[in-house]
């Protein structure tokens, strides 16, 4: 276990370290809202993202526990005219091409140094191969047809808020939306298939309850020691499949249940290192 | 030229103090600023050039009215005051 440990908060970025107890070492964006910060295993590069209200949303870089520097903040490209972009069917908004928030940052696969994916609402995923000193939005999963039919969960967009690189194959990438399910691409981003079967909300109107593209996972977590294995906390209640990376169609097996209580609703879920048993 | 002067609360990021610049729009003299200022350009507009939601651009103490094209005039010695909206209080 690691002896250091960085905290983001609304109010700045806390580091400890861990002694004789833990010891407050670093204060670092006091009074900022630090909304998402990410370390590089492989290269030692910490990430970090500011919502910085009025002046948006910012991405700062630290190499090897240097000092922070801004960096580049992911883009959507200029919507084209002859690109319609719809009513959402849900909230009768039109989703803005343009960042309103960075959802997640998860560094790439072992194989892939310098990778670094971004999820953001309203609902681009953005990869840089360059420790993001630039980013490319993934079109292939923006523009499918499925996307006008997400919808901001607790936001007024939707987003993706979990990136899953599978530690066997670079090119096996799992995102979560909210709310827009569980899609996975075999090949590094290019192409995405939706793998949401058996996931179920039964808040929705019955004719929704599985319609996969309104599903509204919180937080994917794949398992590193076993990860065709991945849970998924769910407005619904939690799910798992075995079959995260599989050739087939995914089946997760739903755990659900019948209603999810508020006071049994799990914000993360988090595997122990090494095994996929808590 | 116009001048363009930016809230205090921006400086705590970036260094952005009072400037002259040429312009007859206000587009012309941002980008005039901006070209000097590069950083400056995301923290008050967006990736298309649109002001941010919750900022507030005034020529000479009125509001722009065009937040996407910026395309309000400004006169030769016109004051560009760069600020955030403020919501809320009571």
């Amino acid at each position: 276990m690691s002896d250091r440990l960085l905290v983001s908060t609304r109010k700045g970025l806390f580091t400890f370290e861990r002694g004789d107890g833990w010891k407050l070492m670093g204060r670092d964006f006091l009074a900022e809202n630090v909304n998402l910060i990410a370390r590089d295993r492989w290269d030692g590069t910490t990430y970090l993202s500011l919502n910085l209200e009025h002046f948006g949303t910012k991405v700062h870089r630290s190499k090897e526990g240097g000092p922070w520097e801004e960096i580049a903040t992911p883009a959507y490209p200029e919507k084209p005219d002859d690109v319609e972009e719809p009513p959402n069917p849900v909230s009768g908004r039109r989703t803005p091409w343009a960042l309103q928030k960075i959802w997640s940052l998860v560094p790439g696969h072992a194989s892939k140094p310098g990778q670094l994916w971004c999820g953001t609402i309203p609902g681009g995923l953005f990869l840089s191969t360059d420790n993001g000193d630039s980013w490319s939005l993934n079109r292939p999963l923006w523009d499918r047809e499925e996307r006008h039919q997400w919808f901001g969960g607790g936001e007024d967009y939707p987003g993706i808020h979990s990136v899953c690189i599978d530690p066997r194959d670079a090119q096996r990438v799992t995102v979560g939306v909210s709310c827009g399910g569980v899609l996975t691409s075999r090949d590094g981003g290019d192409s995405w298939e939706t793998r949401c079967q058996g996931m179920v909300a039964e808040y929705m109107p019955p004719e929704q309850a599985e319609n996969p593209n309104v599903q509204d996972p919180h937080l994917l977590v794949q398992c590193p020691a076993e990860p065709d294995k991945m849970w998924a906390q769910h407005d619904n209640g939690i799910f798992v499949t075995r079959d995260a990376g599989g050739s087939g169609i995914a089946a997760p097996t739903s755990t659900r249940r019948p209603s999810a209580l508020p006071w049994r609703y799990i914000r993360r879920t988090a595997t122990r290192p090494g095994s996929c048993r808590r | 030229m116009p001048t363009i002067t930016y809230t205090a609360n921006l400086q705590r990021h970036i260094d952005c103090r009072p400037q002259q610049v040429k312009g007859g729009t206000v587009r012309e003299a941002l980008d005039a600023a901006f070209a000097a200022n590069t950083k400056a350009r995301g923290y008050v507009l967006d990736e298309h050039g649109a002001l941010r939601r919750h900022m507030v651009i005034f020529v000479d103490g009125e509001a722009i009215r065009d937040r996407d094209g910026l395309s309000d005039t400004v006169s030769s010695d016109g004051e560009i005051y760069i600020m955030q909206a403020l919501a809320g209080g009571g």
